[in-house]
């Protein structure tokens, strides 16, 4: 039996899931508009407007943490990870036609 | 302005959160790269010999590049202003040069008195992360 002093709000669903094969904890929380989640001490993510299938969220975060879409940073990712050449590599691929391309060689880094 | 004319000189950069997809990578060395003349320089990992990345300042390729650095990430740069910082791109070299292509979404912007550097994201900008390098001009 619940003890009396503890009340649970209509719509709040509060649940834990551990999954032995993934590290740390994935938390199920759900939210109504103006409702707030935080993160640690300082970071606040605030949902303020349901509309449709759309979420609009509020974050609040200290300035030396990035805050990004999640389908962004993937991409990335996956840029950088394409990007990567071991400089071995690099050598052998020099594009020629970006030598002299640019009006002043290409010696006016701004 | 970074000391770059001079083929010799090897600049050192330090990422404090590293690059996305390469979390624990803080140390590089900038160097240019390629014959004189090219614009094109080399971002290797002091710590991983196997993770460099060729990059080159976006208006080599495309003059009318432009973006707003977003505040917290100027702070956690230290830029008081546009001129304290330089920028560089991503280059994915592919097999044809002409496939090659340049990360307009994600440059790499550097204290140029520090030498603190982070990957910015510019999500609003309609950039790509895959934009050819060979514009016809």
């Amino acid at each position: 039996m619940l003890p009396q002093n503890r009340r649970w709000r209509a719509g709040q669903n509060l649940g834990h899931r551990k999954s032995p094969r993934r590290e740390g904890l994935v938390l199920v929380l759900t939210r109504r508009a103006n409702q707030s989640i935080m993160i640690g001490h300082e970071i606040v993510v605030t949902v303020l407007e349901v509309r449709g299938d759309q979420v609009r969220l509020g974050i609040k975060a200290p300035r030396s943490i990035d805050v990004h879409r999640e389908e962004i940073f993937a991409q990335l990712q996956q840029a950088n990870r394409d990007a990567v050449k071991s400089p071995k590599k690099a050598l052998d691929a020099l594009p020629d036609f970006a030598k002299s391309d640019d009006d002043d060689g290409g010696r006016n880094l701004h | 302005m970074l000391e770059t004319e001079t083929t010799t000189d090897v600049v050192e950069i330090n990422f404090p959160a590293g690059l996305p997809g390469f979390p624990n990578a803080h140390r590089f060395e900038l160097a240019p790269w390629g014959p004189a003349g090219t614009p094109f320089m080399l971002l290797s990992s002091v710590d991983d010999p196997d993770v460099g990345f060729v990059v080159v300042p976006p208006w080599v390729f495309y003059p009318e590049y432009e973006f707003e650095l977003d505040n917290g990430a100027a702070e956690r740069l230290g830029l008081a202003q546009a001129e304290d910082a330089v920028v560089f791109a991503m280059v994915t070299l592919r097999d044809k040069p002409e496939d090659s292509t340049v990360n307009l979404l994600g440059p790499i912007v550097v204290n140029r008195f520090t030498h603190d550097a982070a990957q910015v994201v510019l999500p609003s900008a309609g950039y790509s992360t895959r934009a050819p390098l060979a514009v016809a001009s």
